[in-house]
Order: structure tokens, then sequence, then C-alpha cells
């Protein structure tokens, strides 16, 4: 435990210099922010939380889709696997540390936003903080089950860029991130409701969290994470 | 002496297709072992069965007695490992590296071996992916070496190193042997094994087709050795010796000639030159080397 641990610590701190970890988790999704805050602001189409809500789940789907597989597949193609499975460093350690620090910051970005977008664009604030954060965790876990799965499915960086885009160009159009899914047409918005940003957008209200949202998000989440950890196991037997 | 690695009768394939062929070998406390041999002979493999990587269809390996595929992490206690296709993440540094290796390997952090292996100082604090190809290796030594293994598994250790880098590895890999560290070594680098290596196995397809000291395989080669001669008049050229094999013709007129007893040759030869009024320029003897039966036996013989 106590080495995982050191393992997260300088994962973490190796993240914090890496400029391509940085552009994805943290600088568009908040030029993102920073630009569609100004303009909801602008024409005044923020309606209670939606723009907290829509910029957290589009900078959860992008290091999640984006990012957190990208640094997967990328240190299994570059060896880092087989180096620690040589040394006796358990390979699992590898994926889980790579998806915890993302989970973490994922939630440093949901957590400046929510803080900073009442004050910087005048958004309302959730009525329960804590039940708010709670949600988005939920959300950015499911949407990392579905990243995971992606590392495993795609053996190469420069395919996985291109799957990873299926997934998040979707999340943006059809979720009712960037505008209400119901002005969508019927296919797409079938397409949208098996997307973890809709259900989450669902899950997350201003009264607070919904039950069916909740479960098909945790049913995702659960058959994702299994399917990886199966294919992850014959992966890292192979690598 | 004891057995710190010991390989029976491994077999291993791939679908259809044999990769090993009844290996077997051992390496004992303080030895180095070469594995020689060209791409696809099985180097890899035999290496990857070791490590524990693989499993093989047929066979047993015991590293410092334990079974590899019945306690492998028993084994990666004694057991430390370099491979060439190995990486960190690049935004890792020397430093960060050491202290996730001692942790996970339980020990305390190990500053000495970034010491020794000269990755301190101006590069402890460097990402990874901005260190020389020459650098990254010693850091994967150091990283290999972190809880103190009895058992070395190398590949290729010193491909893209600088002169200077690999005398200075080949100096720590003595240093090793002598601490009584067992060294597995697969190269292609034929001097390096020699130098280095206390016994050496010639893999080919799959099989081990040479096995000993270096002194015992040069010395067991069907060509044993070999005279570079320069004449003034170059006769040996243009009158050719009659009952010896054609020699090979090198640069700035040099003759090659290839030879089991060098004092009969030499004396034929040196004959033939008084013979023709000719005057010897340079002339050199060299024992056949590994790199002379490696190319003997890739080429063909068994």
């Amino acid at each position: 435990m106590k080495a995982f641990c050191t393992q997260l610590f300088i994962q973490f701190k190796s993240d914090l210099r890496d400029k391509g970890v940085l552009m994805v988790y943290y600088i568009v999704p908040m030029a993102f922010y920073l630009i569609m805050g100004s303009i909801m602001k602008t024409l005044e189409l923020d309606e209670g939380n939606s723009l907290i809500l829509s910029i957290t789940i589009f900078a959860l789907s992008m290091s999640a889709f984006l990012g957190m597989p990208q640094s997967l597949v990328k240190a299994r193609e570059n060896g880092v696997l087989i180096a620690y499975r040589v040394a006796g460093i358990p390979s699992w350690s590898l994926p889980l540390s790579t998806i915890i620090i993302s989970f973490v910051h994922i939630m440093i970005v949901a957590i400046i936003i929510l803080f900073s977008a009442p004050y910087l664009y005048s958004a309302a604030w959730p009525t329960n903080i804590m039940l708010y954060l709670l949600s988005v965790a939920i959300v950015a876990i499911c949407s990392e089950a579905l990243g995971a799965l992606i590392s495993c499915l795609v053996k190469k960086q420069s395919t996985l860029t291109l799957v990873g885009q299926l997934l998040f160009l979707p999340t943006v159009m059809f979720s009712g991130i960037m505008f209400p899914s119901n002005l969508l047409p019927r296919p797409m918005q079938l397409i949208g409701a098996i997307l973890p940003a809709t259900q989450g957008l669902r899950l997350i209200t201003m009264e607070g969290m919904q039950v069916l949202p909740l479960i098909i998000l945790l049913g995702i989440t659960i058959l994702t994470f299994l399917i990886s950890i199966e294919l992850f196991r014959r992966i890292s037997v192979r690598a | 002496m004891q057995d710190y690695i010991n390989v029976k009768n491994l077999s291993k394939s791939y679908g259809k297709k044999d990769v090993l062929h009844d290996i077997s070998f051992s390496v004992q406390r303080g030895e180095a072992f070469g594995l020689l041999g060209v791409n696809g002979a099985g180097k890899t493999t035999t290496i990857e069965c070791i490590e524990g990587l693989r499993k093989p269809n047929k066979g047993e390996i015991t590293i410092c007695g334990i079974d590899v595929f019945k306690n492998l992490q028993s084994v990666q206690k004694v057991l430390g490992v370099q491979l060439q296709s190995t990486a960190l993440t690049e935004m890792m540094t020397a430093k960060e590296a050491m202290q996730l290796f001692c942790s996970w390997h339980k020990v305390p952090y190990r500053n000495d071996l970034l010491e020794r292996f000269d990755m301190a100082g101006e590069y402890l604090n460097k990402a990874y992916a901005s260190l020389s190809t020459g650098r990254k290796r010693r850091l994967h030594l150091a990283l290999a070496l972190c809880h103190n293994p009895k058992v070395l598994i190398l590949d290729e250790p010193t491909a893209g190193l600088d002169v200077e880098g690999r005398h200075a590895l080949h100096k720590e890999l003595r240093k090793l042997k002598t601490d009584g560290v067992s060294l597995l070594i697969a190269t292609h680098d034929m001097a390096e094994a020699e130098v280095l290596c206390d016994t050496i196995a010639i893999i080919k397809d799959g099989r081990i087709v040479r096995k000993g000291n270096p002194m015992e395989l040069t010395a067991s080669a069907s060509i044993q050795s070999k005279v570079i001669i320069k004449t003034r008049e170059s006769c040996l050229k243009t009158n050719p010796l009659k009952n010896i094999d054609q020699p090979d013709f090198l640069e700035d007129e040099y003759l090659s000639f290839a030879c089991v007893d060098v004092a009969e040759l030499l004396l034929t030869i040196l004959t033939h030159i008084k013979a023709s009024g000719d005057t010897v320029v340079d002339l050199r003897v060299e024992r056949a080397s590994i790199e002379d039966i490696f190319l003997s036996i890739a080429g063909g013989e068994n």
C-alpha cells in the first residue's frame, strides 16, 4: 500500500511536468470554460447551473476519453508496463495509478470551475455542494471506465486519438453540453442517451441526485471496468 | 558451486512454430553467461521464459533454487532485469524512479546506486525522456540492482553506448561478478561477450549449438587462426601458393590466410616469399575470435 501511494504521488508530480497532460487536463478545458463562460454571460444563456455543469462534463469527458487512455497506451507501447513487470512491480499498479491520478486532475478542474464560475460569470451555486461533487465524481469514474476500455481495446497511440474522438465528439454534440438534447433528431438523442455525459447532466440537478441516471451510470461503470480488467489481464500476459 | 540459474530442457513454440528446442544450461554464482545469436535465434524468448514473462511448453527453470513458474514473486526478489525494450514514464526523474522501485521492493532509497552509475548530480532530477540512451541504460541498471539481486539479466547492455560508456559499464559488471552476482547477458556484440563472459552459448534456430568458455570455443573451431601479411612485391598475389586455401584480399595489399596450424603455414609462406625474392612489410597472427566462430556457425556449420 505504501509503495502504491508512492507511485501515485510520483505519477501526480510527473503529470504536472508533462505539457501534453497539462494541455488535455487543464489548459484546453479551462480555455473552453473561459470562452464559453463569457459567451453565455454575454448572451445571458445560463439557466441555473448549466454553465458549471456543462464545462465540468466537457472537461471530465476530455480527460477520460482523450487524456487518460493516451497515457496508458503510451506507457504500454513504450515498454513501461514490461519494465514494471520484470521489476516485480504489479502490472495493475500502472493503469490503476493512471486512472486515480486522472480522477484527481478531473476533480481539481471541477472544483476550480465550481468555485470560480459564480464569481466570474454569476453562475448559480448548486444547492448541495457535496452532493454535486459526488455526482461529478460518479460521472468521472464512469467516463474513466470507458476510457480504460478504449485503452485496452486499442493497441497504438495513433489509432487511439481517433477512437477517443469517437466518444468525445458525440459527448460534446449529443449529450446536451452545447445545446439542449431535445432539439436533436431522435437517433442522435438515442446515441446520446448511452453516453455518461448525458446521464451525468440528468444526474446532477440543482435539486440533488436522480436515481435512474445513477443506476445507468453505475451499470456502465461496473460493466466496462470488468471488461477492461479482463482485457488488461490478457494484455499484461502478452506484454 | 551453487547454480544460480538452472534451465533444463526448455522448449517453446508459438503456434506451430518451434522457437526453442530442448535448451539446457546453468549459471553459477558470480559467473557471467553470454547468450549469442542472430535475431530470431531464440535469445529473447529464452530470457523471457527465465524472467517468467512467458511460459514454456516444456522444461524447468529455477533461479537460486526457486521455480520461476511456481513462485515468480520470490524469484523477483533475487532477480534484477535490464531489458533493451523497457522504458519509464517520460517525465519521471531518476530520483523518482529509484524511489518507486525501492518502495515496491521494500528497501530504503538507494542514492548510492545512482551515484555509482553516474546518475546523481545533474541527472538526478532530469526527466527520463530527456536522458540520452546511455544514461537511460545506466538508470535501468541502477534500478535493476536496487534490491541487491543475486542474478542479473541484461539484454544488449551496451547497445547505443559510446566507448567510454561501454568501458564504464563493463567495469561495473565485472565488479558485480566479483560481488557474487550471476550475469546472464544476451548480446549481438561478440567482442563484449568475449571480454565479459565466462561461458558463452551460441543459439541458432532455437538450439544451443556451441557452449563453452571463450578460449574453449575458439580453440575448438575448425578455423583457429589468421595470418595477415603484406609483402613489398605482392608475390603471394602474383604467384599464389599451392596446396593452401586461397586468402582473403584485404585493403592496402594485405592478404589474410585462415589456418589450423599456424607454424606450418608461416613456414610455407616465408619460404615462398624468400624463394620469390620478396620481403615482408607487415605480418600479424590473429587467434580466431568468437565473431569468427559465430559467423562460421551462422553460415551453416553446426
